[in-house]
């Protein structure tokens, strides 16, 4: 009996060693199976996920585009955008064949929401977000909430509309024949004192692409700190780098697009002054607004610094020297510069041209030679040795056009550049400019050298003395005592009396002025005449004797010249008062017109005009192309 | 006795059952032989899945949370580095909404010798929280330690990786940056004479960007 209960007892529990092995191991397979199963699930849901929180931050970034969500108040880079205050919330499932329960993308601005809650501060006012975050001004701190089958993916991320981003964007081809240097800075003082806290972006929309060279001696390599963005190839030769990468064969961005004649500015409008030579040999200190209609070259000489000015040329505008300082200049024609500046911490200028635009000169360093602004033409632009500090925009409509040259340059984009507003100021008084100056044309004044014996007045050659100048406007009572006593002392000494010589040619304003300097000299010789008809008189009357009888005819004589010389001398107020009327004409005229240095602003006429020009490049977007992610978080869990 | 006797097996019983249980056992092994090689392969072919997505996975999040202008691409193609962005309460400046980024740098390599992907990580080697900065190759190459204690595995088995980007020339990156991975596990055995082996390839674009 215990013989027969051993051995059954064998037989089952070798059945069962046997099932207990098969079946631990066929658990073990299962158990490996479904954990790698699970662990696949859980990464291709949490991509599911992901792309449910991308449909949440791609819906947001329609909304905030969207032209009835934009108010334009806010600050000025980042207009205020309504929606997203009034705790708005996004629910919604993008994947196909699944509910609403496995998988769901939320975003929402309500704070008291079960979600992590997003936070718009277009407004200025919202600046603390989800879980203390402090949200830049006129931006979005957005946070989206991707779910798949108990896999959370959650996207932060802080939008904004940042300002023209790029240091060279054009419609052609880049080519530049050696190595090129793309910075950023956010300020141009910040760039002064050395700073480049910004990238510095190239966008190119030809499909001739970028073509960037090697320096041959190996001495420079090119340094991009931001990315290089075009719809054709991009062939940068090394050593080089990019920080921001390359982004080749890409899709077209829209170009800023000015429309130059905006600025036209006639010489009939009021405050403008009209550039009357085509030549002015003297660095130029312009201070208000100009227009150049000849319709040929306008070329200055040397240096142009712009003093809040604005220049308008329809045609050509060539500038031998270096154009600094704060103002517009646009031509409708070709712009050359010939050289650039040091730079300064506060030069801001806009530079417009129809044609092209060559900038720079052969044989200088980038690293002293300046341009601070922004650049646009509607041709091509050539640059070369120097540094572009702000926004260098090509936008041809002619496809053979929009190219940038370039040859040992530098861009430094500047955001400032990219949405500037310049301020021009004039005087509703401002009528021409000649390249001489004010003094061209206009008579003299003060003593003229009455008591050195001048023969002739206004003979510019000969005596070249007493034209008001920029040096003399101060003089304004000097000139007019002088004028009083110098004249009238002349014609009181009845030795004789200066001509005057009137040049040919004038224009109206200044013929008046000759006229009226005329009727001085007309008094104060008349007033002369009657002395020296007394003292020649007096003279043959004192030559006789007493027995001669004709001394008391002659005598007789005296007292009507007598009277005649008191009538003239009556005239002295009459004189003085034309004299100072004459002044007040001149002075007129002369604050009128510019000096030989271009200058304006001389005291005499203030500058009661001011107008504010802004250069808005973010303006010519879409509103979806304004928009950037400068912020982007992904988490692999739920906030 | 003799009841005892007549009641055991007799020889006929005794080989007619153990003819049965050894057909039984054969027929048993000989479905649990080939299941344990189909074990060994589905095991080897999920292993490998596994191990290239949850790889793919690291590379695409570290990637995706990273600017481009501080990723490195060793020359050899088979590490990449980035800087981090700093954790915490506010990883984003509060004036400009730049990343705050980490003086520390994150970094995938793969070592052929042991077909092994590790991460580890550059420590410091960035400057303040506005700039973001860049790992020099010698950098990169120096922070492929996989002796290192900071080092970690993240996949094994890997006979392939490449790093690589648009055009291929990762001088100069131009997105997005592709990593090209083949796990393959040997399944060889009595059944088979087999590897198994899966091959994923992912192009991740980082997010953040200065502008």
């Amino acid at each position: 009996m215990v013989k027969l209960k051993f051995r059954t007892g064998v037989s089952l529990m070798s059945t069962l060693l046997l099932v207990t092995i098969v079946v631990s191991v066929a658990a073990a397979m299962a158990g490996m199976f479904t954990l790698n199963i699970s662990l696949t699930n859980r990464v291709s849901n949490g991509s599911v996920a992901l792309s449910e929180a991308e449909a949440g931050l791609a819906e947001v970034l329609y909304q905030i585009s969207h032209e009835d969500n934009i108010e334009g108040t806010g600050n000025e880079e980042n207009p205020l955008v309504n929606w997203g205050l009034n705790g708005e919330t996004i629910r919604a499932t993008i994947t196909p064949g699944m509910n609403p329960d496995e998988a769901y993308h939320v975003v929402t601005f309500d704070p008291g929401h079960g979600f992590p809650y997003s936070t718009n501060n277009t407004n200025l006012t919202n600046d603390t977000g989800y879980q203390g975050r402090v949200v830049p001004d006129g931006m979005f701190h957005v946070i989206s909430t991707g779910y798949c089958k108990g896999q959370y993916r959650t996207i932060e991320c802080v939008i904004e509309k940042p300002p023209f981003p790029f240091g060279l964007a054009t419609s052609g081809k880049i080519d530049s024949a050696d190595p090129i240097r793309v910075l950023g800075t956010s300020s141009q003082s910040g760039y002064h004192a050395g700073e480049t806290d910004r990238p510095g972006h190239i966008l190119c929309n030809s499909p001739e692409g970028v073509t960037i060279r090697a320096d041959e001696h190996g001495l420079t390599s090119t340094e991009i700190s931001g990315f290089v963005k075009s719809v054709g190839p991009v062939n940068i030769e090394q050593p080089a780098v990019v920080r921001g990468g390359v982004q080749s064969l890409a899709e077209a961005t829209t170009l800023t697009d000015i429309d130059i004649q905006q600025f036209r500015l006639g010489s009939e409008e009021q405050g403008v002054i009209s550039l009357l030579d085509d030549d002015y040999h003297k660095d130029q200190e312009l201070d208000v607004m100009y227009s150049y209609v000849r319709g040929g070259t306008l070329r200055y000489h040397g240096d142009v610094e712009l003093q809040q000015a604005m220049i308008w040329v329809e045609g050509n505008l060539v500038i031998d020297g270096a154009l600094t300082g704060e103002g517009l200049v646009i031509a409708t024609g070709n712009v050359d510069i010939n050289d650039g500046a040091n730079l300064n911490g506060t030069d801001k200028m806009a530079l417009l041209a129809g044609g092209d635009i060559d900038i720079g000169r052969d044989g200088g360093n980038p690293e002293a030679n300046y341009f601070s602004g922004l650049v646009y033409t509607e041709g091509n632009l050539t640059a070369k040795n120097i540094t572009i500090v702000g926004n260098a925009v090509v936008n041809s409509q002619n496809p053979d056009k929009g190219h940038a040259i370039l040859e040992n340059v530098t861009f430094v984009s500047n955001e400032e550049t990219g949405d500037m507003t310049t301020v021009i100021t004039t005087s509703k008084e401002a009528k021409g400019g000649y390249d001489g100056g004010d003094g061209v044309g206009a008579p003299p004044v003060g003593d003229m050298g009455f008591l050195s014996g001048a023969e002739i007045i206004g003979d510019f050659e000969q005596n070249d003395l007493g034209y008001v100048d920029s040096s003399r406007i101060h003089e304004r009572d000097e000139h007019i005592a002088a004028m009083k006593r110098d004249i009238w002392a002349r014609a009181e000494a009845g030795a004789g009396f200066p001509s005057l010589e009137i040049p040919p040619g004038l224009n109206p304003d200044a013929a008046n002025l000759w006229n009226q300097l005329a009727e001085i000299l007309e008094i104060a010789e008349a007033y002369h005449d009657a002395v020296k008809a007394l003292q020649d008189q007096q003279e043959l009357v004192d030559s006789l004797s007493n027995t001669d009888p004709r001394k008391p005819i002659e005598e007789a004589k005296l007292a009507p010249l007598t009277k005649a010389m008191n009538d003239a001398q009556s005239t002295q107020q009459d004189f003085e008062s034309t004299i100072e009327g004459y002044i007040d004409s001149v002075y007129d005229y002369v604050g009128a017109y510019t000096d030989d240095k271009g200058s304006f602003n001389d005291g005499i006429h203030e500058l009661d005009i001011t107008k504010e020009i802004r250069f808005n490049l973010n303006e010519y977007l879409p509103q979806s192309d304004r928009i950037k992610m400068s912020f982007w978080k992904v988490y692999p869990r739920r906030m | 006795m003799t009841w005892t006797s007549r009641s055991g097996f007799t020889l006929s019983e005794v080989v007619v059952s153990f003819t049965v249980l050894l057909i039984a056992t054969t027929m048993m092994i000989a479905l649990f032989i080939p299941s344990m090689s189909l074990f060994r392969r589905q095991s080897g072919k999920s292993d490998s899945y596994r191990d290239c997505l949850l790889l793919m996975e690291k590379f695409q999040m570290s990637i995706l949370n990273s600017q481009i202008e501080t990723v490195t691409v060793a020359t050899d193609a088979q590490a990449i580095s980035w800087q981090e962005v700093k954790d915490g309460v506010q990883p984003f400046s509060g004036t400009t909404g730049d990343p705050q980024m980490s003086p520390d740098f994150g970094v995938i390599f793969y070592d052929s010798s042991q077909q092994r992907v590790y991460y580890t990580r550059a420590e410091g080697a960035g400057a303040g929280p506005n700039e973001p900065a860049i790992l020099s190759q010698s950098a990169l190459n120096s922070s492929r330690n996989i002796s290192s204690k900071a080092s970690k595995v993240l996949a094994r088995n890997i006979v392939q990786f490449v790093i690589t980007d648009k055009d291929g020339d990762t001088a100069i990156i131009e997105a997005p940056l592709k990593l090209s991975i083949t796990c393959e596990i040997d399944t060889s055995g009595t059944e088979t004479n087999d590897t198994e082996s899966y091959q994923l390839v992912s192009s991740v674009t980082p997010r953040s960007r200065r502008w």
